[in-house]
Formats: C-alpha cells, sequence, structure tokens
C-alpha cells in the first residue's frame, strides 16, 4: 500500500488472488493502463505519428467499454475492503452491501468532479477552448446534474435501506447518528436537490456550487468509512490518525496532477481539435 | 421491539425495507415530474402535430 514501484508484486510474482486489495491493485494497473491508452491519440497528434494515432484510434470503442467495466470493479473492490472488518465499523457506516454503496456513489463522484474540474478549466484555459468546446459545455453540464441529482437521490435510498435493513435505526439518536444525518443529509440529500433545481432552472452557477458540495460530501464519507467510523470503539489517541508526512505526501501527489494537467493541456490537443484532424472526433 | 427468533428480525426489517422502497418508487416519481416540468417538449413527427 503506498508503494506504486511495488506494483510488480501483486500483479506479476505473488498474486494473491483471494484477497479484494488484489482486486483492487489490478484494476487500478489495468485502468490506469486503459486510460493512458484511451488518451495516447491526443499526445500521438500532437508527436505527428499519424500511424500509430490511427491505430489506436480505432480501439476507442473497446477500450471505453473495458474502461466502465474495470471502473465500476475497482469502485465496489475499494468498499468490499471493509466487508472484513464488521467489528471495527460504526454500524451506521458498516453494511454488508458496503461494494453497493461505494459503487453507487461514485457515479454522482465522478459526474460532479467533471463539472467541477471543466468549470476550473474553464476559468484557468477559456482561451484555449475552440467554439465546439465551449458551445457544448453549457449542455454537457446541464445533462451530467440531471444525472448527478438522479444518482444521489438513489445513493440516499440506498444509505436508507442499508440502516433498516440491519434495524440500525436507534442509532441516529446519537452522537453518532448526528454525525451519519450531516453527511446523508448535508452532503447527499441537500445536493441531490440543489441539483435537481439547478437542472430545473438551467442555473449554471448552482450547479457549479453544488458539484463542489458533492465531490466534499463524497471524500467527507470514504474519511468517515476508513478513519473516522473505524475502531470507533477505540480511545482517540490509539486510533489511526495520517502522520505529517502522509499529509504533505497526498497534497504533492495533487500538486503533480495539477501541474502534469497543465503541461499537457498547455501543449496538446486537448481543448480544441488539431488542425490536421479537423472532425475527426 | 423485541425479537424471539431470527425470523421475526428478518420480518421486521424486510417489512420496513418494502415500505421504503415504495416511497422511494413515488419520490423519484415526484423528482422526475420536478425536474422535467419546464423541459421543452421535443416534436418528433411536426407534420403529424399539425393534423
Amino acid at each position: 500500500m503506498g508503494r506504486p514501484y511495488r506494483l510488480v508484486y501483486p500483479i506479476f510474482l505473488q498474486p494473491g488472488t483471494t484477497s479484494l486489495l488484489y482486486e483492487v491493485g489490478l484494476c487500478v494497473f489495468l485502468y490506469v493502463t486503459v486510460l493512458a491508452i484511451e488518451f495516447s491519440p491526443a499526445a500521438l497528434e500532437w508527436l505527428g505519428m499519424k500511424k500509430l494515432r490511427n491505430t489506436v484510434h480505432k480501439l476507442t470503442l473497446a477500450l471505453t467499454v473495458f474502461g466502465v467495466v474495470l471502473s465500476t470493479l475497482h469502485q465496489s473492490s475499494l468498499g468490499a475492503l471493509y466487508i472484513a472488518a464488521p467489528s471495527k465499523m460504526h454500524p451506521l457506516w458498516y453494511s454488508p452491501y458496503l461494494a453497493v454503496l461505494f459503487f453507487v456513489s461514485s457515479i454522482p463522484a465522478g459526474l460532479s468532479m467533471v463539472i467541477f474540474e471543466g468549470t476550473l478549466a474553464h476559468k484557468a484555459w477559456h482561451h484555449m477552448m475552440d467554439k465546439t468546446h465551449r458551445d457544448e459545455s453549457e449542455g454537457v453540464i446541464l445533462g451530467f446534474a440531471r444525472g448527478a441529482s438522479i444518482a444521489l437521490a438513489a445513493y440516499f435510498c440506498v444509505k436508507l435501506v442499508a440502516v433498516a435493513y440491519d434495524n440500525n435505526w436507534h442509532y441516529l439518536a446519537t452522537g453518532w447518528g448526528a454525525w451519519w444525518l450531516v453527511e446523508v443529509l448535508g452532503f447527499v440529500a441537500l445536493p441531490s436537490l440543489l441539483y435537481a433545481i439547478g437542472s430545473r432552472e438551467k442555473n449554471i452557477t448552482l450547479i457549479k456550487w453544488t458539484s463542489a458540495l458533492t465531490v466534499f460530501g463524497i471524500i467527507l464519507n470514504r474519511f468517515n468509512v476508513s478513519m473516522v467510523a473505524f475502531n470507533w470503539q477505540l480511545p482517540a489517541d490509539q486510533r489511526y490518525f495520517p502522520s505529517f508526512l502522509e499529509i504533505m505526501f497526498s497534497i504533492f501527489v495533487v500538486t503533480l496532477g495539477v501541474t502534469v494537467y497543465r503541461f499537457i493541456v498547455s501543449r496538446m490537443p486537448i481543448f480544441f481539435e488539431h488542425p490536421e484532424y479537423k472532425d475527426a472526433h | 421491539m423485541e425479537y424471539y427468533v431470527y425470523h421475526d428480525f428478518m420480518m421486521h426489517t424486510k417489512s420496513i425495507t418494502y415500505i421504503l422502497m415504495g416511497l422511494f418508487v413515488l419520490g423519484f416519481w415526484g423528482m422526475w415530474a420536478f425536474m422535467t416540468s419546464r423541459d421543452e417538449e421535443i416534436h418528433k413527427f411536426p407534420e403529424h402535430d399539425k393534423e
């Protein structure tokens, strides 16, 4: 964990096929490879490698199908990791259906992240975007908002069913229940409603703010599952909290991502069509 | 509520879950009606509308 350069061990040297972490590793390994190949036509257009670009371009449909299947698998496996620890997690966050909860919540998270990232991209790189990109962005945002609203409503329903199925209603009257309600009402039900209003009124500003709220809410849920509600019965000093170096390393990885993103979009045809490939997309 | 056998527990939790499911279906119907109430009507066959 946390050492990507050792990925070769679980994949090729010592595959532990009964481990969920193996599935997570395998999915991430395959998914990152698929994403790199899916993205490569833009890089190959930039490099002027026409023959190879045309060959890779023909694989787009197959790679998209493969990518969707792999992301479905790895999001649910991340939740399934915690099924192994029913006694360590607070009952409001534990469910035998954690894999389903993680998968369903990843759908609005993905849609919201595209809206959120797109908003930032429009602020910083508006001058690089061609007319098609600018004209179509509003329609994409409205469509994604409607999808995210329904997906969040579905996630809200699954969360309630998880509580009903294990009859955990009485925990809602405790402090843990209050925190669960903050998460579920404030960061699942509220964004679902705001997306629905934004989509109905065609209010792009409201949708953009809601996307940030949703992304924050899903991050909060992952922190709740992995840290806050994990080992909830132990005293605070015996529970896991990331060290200073771990936090700094996480910030470094995000910063590196932003820097690589800047390098790519300022050089390669991401927001515009390459002059030699007009109408080829 | 007290449960004497596992069946009692399942009966109780499943009943609540089924009631919730019914409410969710109504909720989704209402939500869809709310979201699409201001959408422009799409005329796929305009010549048909004239008749």
